[in-house]
């Protein structure tokens, strides 16, 4: 601008012709020539390492209306179910196949990496690396139906040994005290296990979210509601206010202890 | 067009053509490759990946043949140009004004077209696979 204003105001006796052509030459040609070249040159040689392979874990997300599910598959070991939450090793790139069995979703976790989108019919990869431990909230970046609002993920950094430690862990089933027997009945008694799988019980439904480790979880349906007992009795109760459109049903007429024995032993799955 | 004495309109855009072939053959070249070649690689998870040299070289051979294409292009409008001895705005309804016109054009354009066919190759120099 203020180069604009300089040439309007200097009209003396106008620029010298040589000194004209050579401005347009440097400044008009050559200038931006050799900027793009660098810019599109720097650009080039960062873009095999964005698409660089996985290191050996790759982490299976399902995105359905309205959560998360999520199957880790580690290079040696046995597959481990879980779901709404991430967990990956700090300093490795973990390769993500991302899927959906319904209507288009969109894996997005903005501090670690790009968008992508989970489309019925196909398996789209993704590769992250997180540098730092730490959480790091993702969300759902395509609009998929009522609650598509409420439905987000945490991505949970880990150091290497602690995550290694925590993935062998996750094939034993999660331990069972006698204070939640109760709770683990009432669960099984009100059917939750037909959509519900808790490794080590009779409860092996595919439809919902894997329980097992429920307890760890910071939050409940995606990320709707903080991971506390009444919090969770509520969720059960008023599924379909709490999260409009989940496929699950909302149990109105179980009674309050009832509810909270279920909270306690869902909280206590660790 | 080559050793024409005459500054035409296909003079004229035969660099920006040569630039749109080569961008065609390149991208034809490194698709089909890479579509064929990764069929059954399994894409982010594999170690290693499909050898793309023959991509490469084809794209190689398409831009030293563009860049000598427009190299003759230029030394023939810079003959254009010089023909006559007039100097711009070239607004004379004459045959030097017309010459000096459209050779001048053309050099600007196969100048632009040399940059664009540059630009176009330097992904097969900095990305070595098919991902
Ligand atoms: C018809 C299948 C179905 C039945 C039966 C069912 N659920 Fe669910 N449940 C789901 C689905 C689907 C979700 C995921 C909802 C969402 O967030 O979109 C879910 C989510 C949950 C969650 C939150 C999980 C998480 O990771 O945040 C809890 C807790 C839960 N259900 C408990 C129960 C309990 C307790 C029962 C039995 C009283 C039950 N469910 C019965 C399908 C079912
Ligand atoms: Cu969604």
């Amino acid at each position: 601008m203020s180069v604009a204003v300089y040439a309007t105001r200097s009209s003396s006796g106008g620029l010298d012709e040589r000194l004209a052509k050579r401005f347009i030459l440097w400044g008009g040609v050559a200038f931006p020539t050799v900027v793009l070249t660098a810019l599109l040159i720097y650009g080039l040689r960062l873009m095999p390492v964005l698409r660089a392979s996985g290191e050996g874990l790759t982490i299976a997300v399902a995105g359905e209306q309205f959560w998360w599910r999520v199957t880790y598959q580690p290079k040696d070991g046995p597959p481990v179910r879980s779901a709404n939450e991430v967990r990956v090793p700090v300093g490795e790139r973990v390769a993500f196949a991302l899927t959906s069995p319904d209507v288009i979703h969109s894996f997005w976790n903005p501090s670690l990496g790009g968008k992508v989108d989970m489309i019925p019919g196909r398996e789209n990869r993704l590769v992250l690396k997180a540098e730092k431990a730490g959480v790091y909230r993702g969300v759902c970046a395509e609009f998929c139906g009522a609650s598509h609002a409420l439905m987000a993920f945490p991505v949970i950094a880990m150091e290497k040994p602690d995550f290694d430690a925590w993935l062998s862990g996750q094939s034993r089933p999660a331990a069972e005290a006698a204070e939640t027997a109760q709770g683990k009945t009432l669960f099984l008694q009100n059917g939750c296990g037909a959509c519900h799988a808790v490794a080590g019980t009779e409860a092996r439904g595919e439809v919902g979210p894997d329980l097992t480790r429920f307890g760890e979880r910071a939050t409940i349906g995606a990320g709707t509601l903080p991971n506390e007992p009444e919090q969770i009795a509520r969720f059960i109760r008023e599924t379909d206010t709490v999260k409009p459109r989940v496929k699950m049903p909302a149990y109105p007429a179980l009674p309050r202890e009832d509810l909270l024995a279920i909270a306690g032993y869902l909280g206590s799955l660790k | 067009m080559i050793a024409s004495t005459r500054a035409n309109l296909v003079t004229l855009i035969t660099a920006p053509t040569v630039w749109a072939l080569h961008f065609l053959v390149c991208y034809v070249t490194a698709s089909a490759y890479c579509a064929k070649t990764m069929a059954d690689a399994r894409v982010f998870t594999g170690t290693s990946w499909p050898d793309i040299t023959v991509a490469r070289a084809v794209i190689a051979a398409a831009t030293v043949l563009a860049l000598g294409i427009i190299a003759l292009c230029l030394r023939q409008a810079w003959g254009h140009w010089r023909s006559g001895d007039v100097d711009p705005p070239f607004d004379e309804p004459s045959f030097e004004g017309r010459q000096g016109f459209l050779g001048f054009s053309t050099i600007l354009l196969c100048g632009l077209s040399i940059i664009g066919v540059i630009f176009v190759a330097l992904p097969a120099i900095f990305i070595g696979d098919c991902r």
